[in-house]
């Protein structure tokens, strides 16, 4: 079920009604368990199955890791366990044919033949973001930092739990799982701000990111018909797309979520805005960078090690974070493009120090740079292919003509939704005081929700389809 | 939780009262492509009319037959009800079939996607609901679904066309317009113009098929032939590219068709035409095309008359 369906419109406020209703936590936690499982198993009914051996594997292993304390080569064991056959799992549905295909390639142009076939299987919606949490979960247990969870149906739960399942944020345990344990009664503030982020998230999915999806699909798709100047607009355009697509869909996560009265983590925070590409990625996906940071980056030595180990270090998360992204060579691509100007920052800031921003006119330039450093870098992301990625950014450099413009008033729609996007983020990064959907004025507060709603009603694009994030 | 209820609601009034005002009170283009089922319901509605060949499918009929030229081979009286396939051919059927009577020949050209997802409806339907509620009356469950999950897209035309006044601009030519149609209900306005590019279809999600479409079928043409009407099924025409792309999907259509004894006239392929023939789509034809179909159908139908 998408959050931008009409099936999710009538299934969200049945949920939170009968939620509510329930009163004890007991009660409300195996209902919104159903209710995560009905939710999924709108897209395929037999992927629910993987949610299930990943959560009970994840749960059988959690206990007997805690069972085993002060007996570290099984508490070992349990957690070797745990990681395998989830990442086997994630293997055969998400990378068996990358790897497969590569293989291929390789071993031809040796001159050996590669004789295995292909699996003939659809990537379960959101396997990387569940495996990822449950991991996540297994080892926050087996470090000691979160005691296991007794109860499978919470822990079900946790791993399933519908906001968030399909497209993140990857909740952390030890955020998410004493939540399942506390009463949710209804709690007015909690319930309008979610309506709030839930509105907000509904403008950037379908009045920007959709919109922009159709300017930046009709040039992507067809590289070679396109000049640098349609391929420059529809890069800066995708920029925005990615952005508002999978924030826009954390967003509605979060929203829906506090609705019911429960905390996800931010996963976005205006990171066009940030300051410098390490400020970026503490900006953006936040949720995965930092489960990156704590389950990579950290046990591989983190910064504890030799500098030049270190930056290996900080190349190897990136490579890892653009093969979780896809399979595909593009990923990895966008994954070492990052990693390398993460290494430059650093090496910046290791022989100069940290740089002087002050001044605004320097805020401008560095928030420039770093809008620029990620646009190259989604080329690598958007491109259909590694060829296409190159041809694109050779005719970028080379190849200057007339934009193309696929239609007038929808790309007066494009800017005009832009425009309201660019100015809120402006607006809550500097804490301008102009507040719509936050006026202390209860009539202005209405009139911008109505605004906003019709504004969605008629500028929305409604077959834009699925989020971006559900491939990965 | 009441004060929130309460505020959530006065929002909500607020946001339908407007909605409904464009929907319903505000006057849409007056040349709008829907506006054509009021004439084609009148047609078929029309107690002194003769014995018809009434056509039912989606655009595939709008575009896709010369009725003038099959009621000259025909000698006898061709209705053309089709409008867009997105209509559904459960809510065309429940209002023309209606009106079938003894003598009549009713020929069903559903698309290939019917089954896929498409004979309750889809944007269409929601379009023309809003133009004539009354519809609503034998509505399902789906297609009510369908109208309601469609409303931004009704609120959108209506936006365009305001915006489109306002702004005294002349939109480019279309033949989606209700002044396109003939008499009898085809389309040709286009007939003079040139083709243009069009996108050959994906096969359809299998995942989507419903054998539900054929349970209907069958009954509303059992619920027809007892008036005393003949009812036939044709398959659509559709481009060559197009038709070998759906080679899988079309298979099961006839399959399911067997299974639920309804017989269709001829082999798919019969209409499966090459792709220069098509007009904007793979189902939409231009005159010459549309002249090959026509003369195609007219021994499918002889046979039936009279009989």
């Amino acid at each position: 079920m998408l959050f931008n369906s009409f099936e999710f419109l009538l299934f969200f406020p049945s949920v939170c009604i009968i939620f509510y209703a329930l009163r004890r936590a007991k009660y409300q936690n195996i209902f919104l368990l159903l209710a995560s499982y009905y939710f999924y198993m709108n897209w395929k009914p037999v992927y629910a199955v993987l949610i299930l051996t990943s959560t009970a594997i994840t749960y059988g292993c959690g206990l007997f890791v805690e069972k085993y304390q002060g007996n570290k080569r099984k508490q070992k064991a349990f957690l070797v366990t745990s990681l395998v056959i989830n990442l086997a799992i994630l293997f055969v549905f998400k990378y068996f044919n990358f790897i497969n295909e590569s293989l291929f390639n390789v071993l031809e142009l040796l001159g050996v033949r590669w004789t295995v076939p292909n699996l003939d299987i659809l990537l379960p919606v959101g396997i990387s973001f569940y495996t990822f949490q449950a991991l996540g979960y297994s080892i926050d247990v087996y470090r000691g930092t979160i005691k296991a969870e007794k109860n499978f149906f919470t822990y079900a739960l946790f791993v399933s739990f519908f906001p968030q399942l399909v497209a993140g944020p990857i909740e952390r345990a030890k955020n998410l799982l004493p939540q399942f344990h506390e009463e949710h009664p209804f709690n007015y503030d909690n319930a309008v701000e979610g309506c709030k982020m839930m509105l907000w998230g509904y403008f950037m999915k379908l009045c920007v990111a959709d919109r922009l999806a159709e300017y930046v699909d009709a040039v992507y798709n067809n590289v070679a018909q396109h000049n640098g100047n349609s391929l420059i607009l529809a890069t800066v355009f995708f920029t925005f797309q990615i952005y508002c697509d999978f924030g826009g869909y954390s967003l509605i996560a979060r929203g829906a979520a506090k609705v019911m009265g429960f905390n996800l983590m931010e996963n976005f925070h205006r990171p066009y805005l940030a300051l410098s590409i390490k400020e970026f990625w503490k900006r953006w996906h936040i949720s995965l960078s930092t489960w990156f940071m704590d389950y990579v980056y950290i046990p591989l030595g983190g910064n504890r090690v030799r500098y030049a180990r270190h930056l290996t270090n900080l190349m190897i998360t990136f490579l890892v974070s653009g093969i979780w992204h896809g399979a595909n060579w593009t990923f990895v691509l966008w994954g070492l493009w990052h990693g390398v100007f993460i290494c430059l920052d650093n090496l910046y800031r290791h022989y100069f120090g940290k740089m002087k921003q002050n001044k605004p006119i320097a805020k401008l330039i560095s928030i420039a740079v770093v809008f620029l450093i990620a646009c190259f870098g989604w080329i690598f992301f958007r491109a259909n292919t590694v060829d296409d990625a190159f041809n694109i950014i050779s005719k970028i450099f080379t190849e200057h003509s007339g934009i193309f413009i696929n239609n007038r008033s929808l790309m007066v729609f494009s800017f005009m939704s832009l425009f309201i996007l660019i100015a809120k983020d402006i607006k809550d990064e500097y804490s301008l005081k102009f507040n719509f959907m936050h006026s202390k004025y209860c009539i202005v507060r209405y009139i911008s929700y109505i605004a906003l709603v019709f504004y969605i009603l008629l500028y929305g694009v409604y077959n834009g389809g699925q989020f971006i994030y559900f491939q990965f | 939780m009441k004060k929130f209820l309460i505020k959530f609601s006065i929002l909500a009034i607020v946001i339908i009262a407007v909605s409904s005002v464009i929907l319903f009170v505000l006057k849409g283009n007056p040349d709008a492509y829907f506006l054509a089922w009021e004439k084609k319901v009148d047609a078929v509605k029309n107690p002194d009319r003769d014995n018809a060949v009434i056509f039912i499918g989606g655009s595939n009929v709008t575009f896709g037959i010369n009725s003038l030229l099959l009621e000259d081979s025909l000698k006898m009286q061709v209705i053309n009800t089709s409008i867009h396939a997105g209509i559904g051919m459960k809510a065309m059927m429940d209002e023309f079939c209606k009106y079938a009577k003894q003598g009549d020949i009713v020929v069903l050209a559903p698309e290939y996607h019917q089954p896929y997802g498409s004979w309750d409806g889809e944007e269409a339907l929601s379009q023309l609901f809003f133009l004539y509620p009354y519809l609503g009356k034998s509505f399902n469950i789906l297609q009510w679904k369908n109208v309601f999950s469609n409303i931004p897209s009704v609120l959108t035309l209506k936006k365009d066309y305001y915006k489109h006044i306002l702004l005294h601009k002349n939109t480019k030519w279309s033949a989606y317009a209700l002044s396109s149609f003939n008499k009898n209900g085809d389309i040709v306005a286009h007939w003079d113009k040139p083709k243009t590019d069009f996108r050959h279809y994906k096969p359809f999600n299998e995942d989507d098929f419903s054998e539900k479409y054929f349970n209907y079928l069958s009954s509303k043409i059992k619920q027809t032939e007892e008036k005393g009407a003949k009812v036939i099924i044709v398959p659509p025409v559709i481009a060559k590219t197009s038709f070998a792309t759906l080679q899988e999907n079309v298979k099961r259509v006839e399959e399911t068709y067997k299974k639920y004894n309804l017989k269709q006239e001829c082999p798919s392929e019969v209409f499966a035409f090459p792709d220069s023939l098509n007009y904007n789509t793979p189902y939409h034809l231009g005159k010459q095309g549309a002249d090959k179909r026509t003369l195609l159908l007219v021994p499918i139908i002889k046979k039936y008359i009279n009989k």
